[in-house]
């Protein structure tokens, strides 16, 4: 088993009929007709599933959040520090998971002894923190 | 009170629309809907109602005419700034917009064109349509927009799409695509009182002439016998029934009729050879206005 396959294995995710290609970025996933359209040098394709660290990306676990067997569920209170940049004290095993607000796949988290931090890029903190603020 | 209303504008309307014009500019500049299009990749209609009911106490009207979209109240000022718009459950989406791709009615496995693909609320809706499956080449002539189409993918979590950065007119090569999307740019004369829209004459005719490069280029990309779809959000009819008349003159195509059942669509404007087979919406039928057209490539 290669390291992206044991990847998916840890998190439970079964991939459907894609293509799966290494890149100086990590793996990348993408519907193996998109390789015969026209192409051009400029032109961008698929999407990064798990960096070469191993760390699944967070719009990779959002596609397939309903296979995630690895996750944590937080309430709103984590939830908030989380988007905070602080840690929660949760009880899981170390590693990469994804972490979930009321069935809303938040993104990727890692927990270190028991500690979960987020994982999820700069952009998306900003929208979530946004979409935070406007919940009743 | 009717705002400014750029110069020639009034008059050319009201040639074309008579004694409809007061009802026009009064339409026009009423604020649109907001409405919202669920990604049925990632959830369920139910599943997202209930959630954003739940969380921001938002009020929720299901279309009637497409089961996966809702409207909102007009109170919600930014239907983007949720949880769920960032995890990709859902694009903030004008209701007249969603209708270009659900005509073009792309299938699981099909080869598909977006020839100008920004900000990639048609190419996240066909996506959807094609279950992640085929591909989508999406294409847009800026940089800037195509990264915004590019986040946008990522966001709605579309694997079968092929960002690529040109001018539509000139992907290369002939007959590969099953289907394609034409969705113009235009003069957004639908917009052009609530946003504030440039607006010219000149501008008119240049656009005109891009968007006939657009469908021809559409059109020599799709396979005989496949679907291309047509579409502006302006009233302009050199940007609508004339550029159609001008491909069913000159490229290898033939126009079909255009229905969504549940929605009254109306025709184009007399005096085209086009006009009982294209549709418009006006701003009175409750919409945002736009133009549609739906073509079939012949062998010719």
């Amino acid at each position: 088993m290669g390291e992206f396959e044991k990847s998916l294995d840890k998190l439970g995710i079964s991939l459907p009929n894609l293509d799966v290609k290494m890149t100086a970025k990590g793996w990348k996933i993408f519907s193996p007709e998109v390789v015969n359209l026209p192409s051009k040098d400029n032109d961008s394709f698929g999407i990064l599933a798990i960096r070469g660290s191993g760390k699944p990306t967070t719009f990779f676990l959002r596609i397939f959040h309903n296979q995630v067997k690895r996750r944590v569920e937080v309430d709103k209170v984590e939830l908030g520090k989380l988007l905070n940049g602080e840690g929660v004290r949760v009880d899981a095993e170390n590693g990469w998971l994804l972490v979930v607000w009321r069935g809303i796949p938040i993104g990727c988290g890692l927990v270190k002894n028991k500690i979960l931090r987020i994982e999820i890029p700069k952009d998306d903190i900003i929208r979530m923190r946004a979409g935070y603020r406007n919940i009743r | 009170m009717i705002p400014e209303i750029p110069d020639g504008f009034i008059e050319r309307y009201r040639e074309i629309l008579g004694s409809k014009l007061e009802k026009f500019i009064w339409y026009l500049a009423k604020p649109q809907r907001p409405s919202i299009r669920v990604n049925t990749l990632k959830t369920s209609l139910s599943w997202l109602e209930d959630s954003l009911k739940e969380n921001y106490d938002w009020d929720l009207e299901r279309f009637k005419w497409l089961d996966h979209a809702f409207y909102l109240n007009y109170s919600v000022e930014n239907p983007g700034a949720t949880l769920e718009h960032t995890a990709g459950f859902y694009y903030v989406q004008g209701d007249s917009s969603m209708i270009p791709a659900f005509v073009l009615d792309p299938k699981p496995g099909e080869l598909v064109l977006d020839i100008t693909a920004a900000p990639g609320s048609k190419t996240t809706q066909m996506c959807q349509y094609m279950r992640n499956t085929g591909a989508i080449l999406a294409n847009e002539t800026s940089k800037k927009r195509a990264f915004v189409l590019y986040n946008n993918l990522k966001r709605f979590g579309c694997y079968n799409t092929r960002v690529r950065i040109d001018d539509g007119r000139r992907i290369p090569g002939s007959n590969i695509f099953d289907k394609a999307l034409v969705d113009a740019p235009c003069s957004n004369e639908s917009s052009m009182l609530s946003r504030k829209v440039a607006w010219s004459e000149n501008m008119i005719l240049s656009l005109s002439n891009l968007q006939k490069g657009l469908l021809r280029s559409a059109i020599r990309l799709t396979k005989p016998g496949g679907t291309i779809v047509y579409s502006t959000c302006t009233f302009e009819p050199e940007e609508n029934e004339e550029v159609v008349d001008w491909a069913v003159e000159n490229l290898p195509v033939k126009l079909m009729p255009v229905h969504v059942h549940g929605l009254k669509l109306e025709t184009g404007l007399p005096g085209y050879e086009c006009s009982k087979h294209v549709s418009r919406i006006w701003p009175w039928d409750g919409m945002q206005g736009f133009f549609i057209a739906r073509m079939v490539k012949t062998d010719g």
